[in-house]
């Protein structure tokens, strides 16, 4: 590492400012950003949305809008400045020494070329090679990003890969060239996080095998930990910190990166033994910043000189930069670890032995329509999704039970199958003594008001015609028949109970933020006062501050409205977090079901194994497994025979995994795994993650 | 902490933000110039319209027999029609017609319209195809031949006038309906409401309908441009309303007779008829832009 120091950055950045040219004047977007980034090395660059991260690194690639600028500093790169340049002689100095990969490999790659052909493109225009030459280099390429079969994938077009293909593909298309600096933004938000892990790796050997300098951008602090070597916290347009990756997530000094730290849930947290604080106060918005440190309105530590004036950033520790005035301060506190502010722990134990939900063999399964001419008559062959393929599970009062998976495991139809919103194929599903297998429209009102759902995209989630008051009160109104007089008040009270003030009551959506939409939508959920709330993915588009703001809600309205939940997330910490019991669900079937400590810790199924050494921890103290899967997951339209899961496991035993369906093994108190394994072997693996800090 | 059921500190908030959306929605209208404008022409022939008795020194039936077919002069400012009625008079009583019957076959359109493009857009399904392919088949024929056999067959009248205007405008106003109906459908509180046992008629109307009314209300006064061209087309081939009604089409239409000799009964309900349609569709086009302009 020193004898980097003395080598000269590949980028270098000093001061940069940049803004944004609106109606009302310049918007500063950045300020005052200064880094380095040596060969070999990878800095990310973490912060929640409206950060100003993408801003930096469009500023570097020249990439801004029309109504963008540099408005100050500087930008080194490989020792040229960049800054005041023309658009030619950018070319020229950038060249092909300076890759970018974004965030949906489906727009980065031309739709009508050949996968072939878009990459030889590369390397033909900046390095005047010849088609044949070029193809070579390509296939070399492909098979360093480990896809299967290169000769055949130079043949396809884009949309016949599958979305970790299409990124692997970017990525090499970024690297053909050997460029000195690969500036990442965000490059596997968009992926499963089995698929992310395998992208990661790949970043991770390339970068050795190449010696880049990357540039990481991400709002995600698990791959930030495990990707970078530095990393630089961003806020409202100005780092606030810089370190190591060791000295940030382990020792922050910033008061912000340290609340950062606080609110994402671990591995290994459950709800009865810790908090997640959230950050109070919101964002502010650029065009109206407070005077002195920007933070300061929602810091716990601030003092009257926060107020008053800027903080510089500045060494507080050899390598490990700050942006605030009692950063020594802090760096010699001990911190108490988070106290939940006066709830009792597992206070429901002896509850009642019925449970209030259950499913027996649920199938639903999606008609759909092959493409042939045939079909528009009706006569084609009709495939089925089968989406929910004989679920079973059962849900005490008041527990939660969280349900995981990657994408198209069925997790959502599930949720919308119980419901109401799907109709299940055939099976039984049993809620209060109630038969829930009907539709909701024929659903009685009773029925009904029992059983309500927090949706995943708060932007359309709220009707944008009403008022949010209004929009609280129709259930109310509807379901419990309660008057219009007395329906502004308890909308009132629902408004305080997910802490938003009074003031919200006549606001109209389109006013309100992520997080106060999904305040709304929750208060809407149990204002009718529903014994079971399913939650489908409802933190996964806010950031982690807000995510963490409203799981606390979650937990404080379930324990004061006795509500049971089930909660559906592809996020596993958050899961953990959050439930009690857990199913793990895989193409349609539960792979594992039992009590959430079971479930995170030996014996596993496969496939849990697998997501769990996948998950990128906000911690690089941790030790985790790393247990890629090959392949991609098969469509569900024709599942593979037996075990679901046999194409892509790592313990695959046999042919009894292709023809036989799994049983059921009881590894514990209701926990259930659903594998050919027997369970002495399974109790034989040791944990996937092992947090050095419990 | 929870205050009496008439709590001050919300209803003034609730005036406030009211009056603000009032202010909001104005405030489209006066930014664009083209709207303005149109804006100006409509109004120009709305108060004529509504004063007609004081602007006017005749009748539009008083006939004058020494003074048929003459120009503009002091006696008679436009001049005067073959039976020696003041053209003045005529015009804007024919406003008053027209005024009233445009914007109400359009909003019996639009009801029509948007009943049936809701219902196809939410239910879906054979509910969708049937009311497509009947709208469909009534779209395949040209309007004025549907004009044509509606008022032939039922006789002219306003009423028969305003059917005709109603059925050959409602399919286009249904496609569009349809198409925001079948993209909002998606939206999650549409699926809330359905979970909150709502009946299809309240999520169609209530919650659905709102969300579209930006692209119906332009499409509908476009539509009132193109009803007065209608009712115009209509008085001209003599299929509107009878005589001797001040309908500029017929207007024109009889004024065509004596072109040669008097020009101006046939301009000025030219004049009027394309002033009208202008500014209508100004109005119409530069609403849209505003309200476009930060999609």
């Amino acid at each position: 590492m020193q004898e980097q120091r003395s080598k000269t950055p590949v980028l270098k950045i000093d001061n940069l400012a940049i803004s944004y040219e609106t109606r009302k004047g310049d918007v500063s977007a950045v300020r005052d950003v200064s880094f380095r980034i040596y060969r070999g090395e990878v800095l990310g660059l973490v912060g929640e949305s409206g950060c100003g991260k993408s801003t930096v690194a469009f500023g570097i690639a020249n990439f801004l809008d029309r109504n963008g600028k540099i408005v100050n500093g500087s930008i080194l790169f490989q020792g040229q400045e960049l800054r005041g340049r023309g658009q030619e002689e950018l070319r020229r100095l950038r060249g092909n020494q300076m890759s970018m990969v974004y965030q949906d490999p489906l727009s980065a790659l031309n739709p009508c070329l050949r996968i072939g052909e878009q990459m030889a493109e590369t390397l033909i225009v900046h390095r005047n090679l010849g088609k044949h030459e070029a193809k070579t280099r390509c296939l070399e390429m492909l098979e360093r990003v480990y896809m299967p079969d290169p000769e055949a994938m130079l043949k396809r077009y884009p949309h016949q890969l599958s979305g970790g293909q299409q990124q692997r593909v970017v990525i090499g298309m970024a690297l053909l060239n050997n460029p000195a600096l690969l500036i990442t933004d965000e490059p596997t938000t968009a992926l499963d996080v089995t698929v992310e892990a395998g992208v990661l790796d790949l970043i991770a050997d390339l970068r050795r095998d190449f010696d880049t300098a990357i540039l990481y951008i991400s709002h995600n602090l698990g791959v930030i930990a495990y990707v970078s070597d530095r990393v630089g916290v961003m806020y409202t347009g100005e780092l606030v910190e810089q370190a190591s990756v060791d000295d940030v997530f382990l020792n922050p000094l910033h008061p912000y990166t340290l609340a950062l730290m606080e609110c994402v849930p671990k591995l290994g947290e459950s709800k009865d033994l810790s908090f997640l604080p959230p950050i109070r106060g919101r964002v502010p918005s650029p065009v109206n910043l407070p005077p002195g440190c920007i933070f300061e309105p929602r810091c716990d530590y601030a003092r009257d000189v926060c107020r008053q004036k800027h903080p510089e950033l500045r060494d507080i520790l050899p390598e490990h930069a700050a942006r605030c005035h009692l950063a020594e301060q802090i760096a010699s506190e001990e911190r108490p670890p988070a106290e939940r502010p006066g709830v009792a722990a597992a206070a429901v134990e002896e509850e009642a032995e019925e449970p209030i939900l259950q499913a027996e063999h649920l199938k639903t399964y999606y008609t759909q329509r092959s493409q042939s001419v045939l079909s528009l008559f009706g006569l084609g062959e009709k495939g089925q999704v089968k989406a929910v393929d004989d679920i079973s599970f059962q849900l005490r009062k008041a527990r939660t039970l969280g349900v995981v998976g990657e994408s198209g495991c069925g997790k959502s139809t599930l949720a919308k199958t119980i419901v109401g919103l799907e109709s299940p194929l055939s099976g039984e599903m049993e809620f209060l003594g109630f038969d829930i297998m009907k539709p909701v429209r024929k659903r009685s009102d009773a029925l009904v008001k029992e059983l309500q759902m927090v949706f995943q995209n708060p932007d359309s989630t709220l009707n944008p015609s009403f008022s949010v008051g209004y929009q609280i009160g129709r259930p109310l109104r509807r379901l419990r028949k309660v008057s219009r007089r007395k329906a502004r008040e308890e909308v009132l009270s629902l408004l305080e109970a997910v802490r938003l003030d009074r003031s919200y009551y006549t606001r109209v959506p389109r006013q309100l933020s992520g997080g106060e939409k999904q305040r709304v939508a929750l208060a809407r959920a149990i204002a009718a006062h529903p014994k079971l709330v399913l939650c489908d993915e409802p933190t996964s588009s806010l950031d982690v501050s807000v995510q963490a703001a409203i799981l606390n809600l979650l937990l404080e309205l379930q324990r004061e409205f006795d509500i049971t939940m089930v909660f559906i997330s592809h996020d596993l910490s958050v899961v953990r977090f959050f439930s009690d019991y857990v199913a793990v669900m895989y193409l349609g079937k539960i792979c594992e079901i039992g009590p959430a400590e079971a479930i995170y810790s030996p014996p596993y199924h496969p496939y849990t194994e697998a997501l769990l050494s996948a998950v990128p921890i906000p911690d690089p103290s941790a030790e985790q497994k790393a247990i890629r899967l090959t392949g991609t997951v098969p469509s569900a339209l024709d599942p593979p025979q037996g075990c679901r899961f046999h194409t892509r496991c790592p313990r695959f035993l046999g042919d009894i995994c292709e023809d036989k369906e799994p049983p059921g093994e009881e590894a514990g108190d209701g926990h259930w795994i659903y594998c050919h394994i027997p369970l002495e072997e399974l109790r034989k693996v040791e944990a996937v993650v092992s947090l050095t800090r419990e | 902490m929870t205050k009496s059921p008439q709590d001050p500190s919300v209803a003034p908030l609730k005036r406030r933000a009211r009056w603000r959306r009032v202010r909001d929605a104005l405030a489209v209208v006066t930014s664009s110039k083209i709207a303005l404008v149109g804006l100006v022409l409509v109004g120009f022939w709305v108060l004529l319209a509504i004063f007609a008795p004081l602007v006017s020194p005749y009748g539009p039936l008083e006939q004058d027999r020494d003074a048929m077919n003459e120009g503009p002069s002091l006696r008679h400012f436009l001049g005067t029609d073959h039976l020696g009625r003041d053209l003045w008079a005529r015009v804007i009583y024919g406003a008053r017609t027209i005024l009233v019957l445009a914007p109400l076959s359009v909003l019996s359109a639009l009801l029509v319209g948007t009943i049936l493009g809701l219902t196809g857009g939410y239910f879906g399904g054979w509910i969708d195809e049937v009311v497509m392919r009947i709208l469909d088949a009534i779209m395949a024929f040209p309007p004025i031949l549907l004009y044509l056999i509606i008022i032939v067959a039922l006789g002219p009248s306003a009423m028969n006038v305003v059917l005709a205007i109603t059925i050959t405008g409602a399919p286009g106003i249904a496609r569009l309906v349809r198409s925001m109906a079948l993209d909002i459908r998606t939206r999650e509180y549409i699926a809330a409401a359905e979970l909150r046992g709502e009946n299809p008629l309240y999520i169609m109307f209530v919650e659905i309908l709102p969300n579209a009314r930006g692209p119906i209300i332009v499409d509908a006064m476009l539509r009132v441009g193109y009803a007065v061209f209608a009712i115009g087309t209509l008085g001209f081939l003599g299929l509107g309303l009878p005589p001797p009604s001040p309908d500029w089409g017929s207007m024109v239409s009889t004024g065509r007779q004596y072109i040669f000799i008097s020009i101006w009964a046939v301009l000025w309900p030219s004049v009027a008829i394309s002033s009208l349609v202008i500014g209508l569709n100004l109005f119409a086009d530069g609403l849209r832009e505003e309200s476009m302009k930060y999609q």
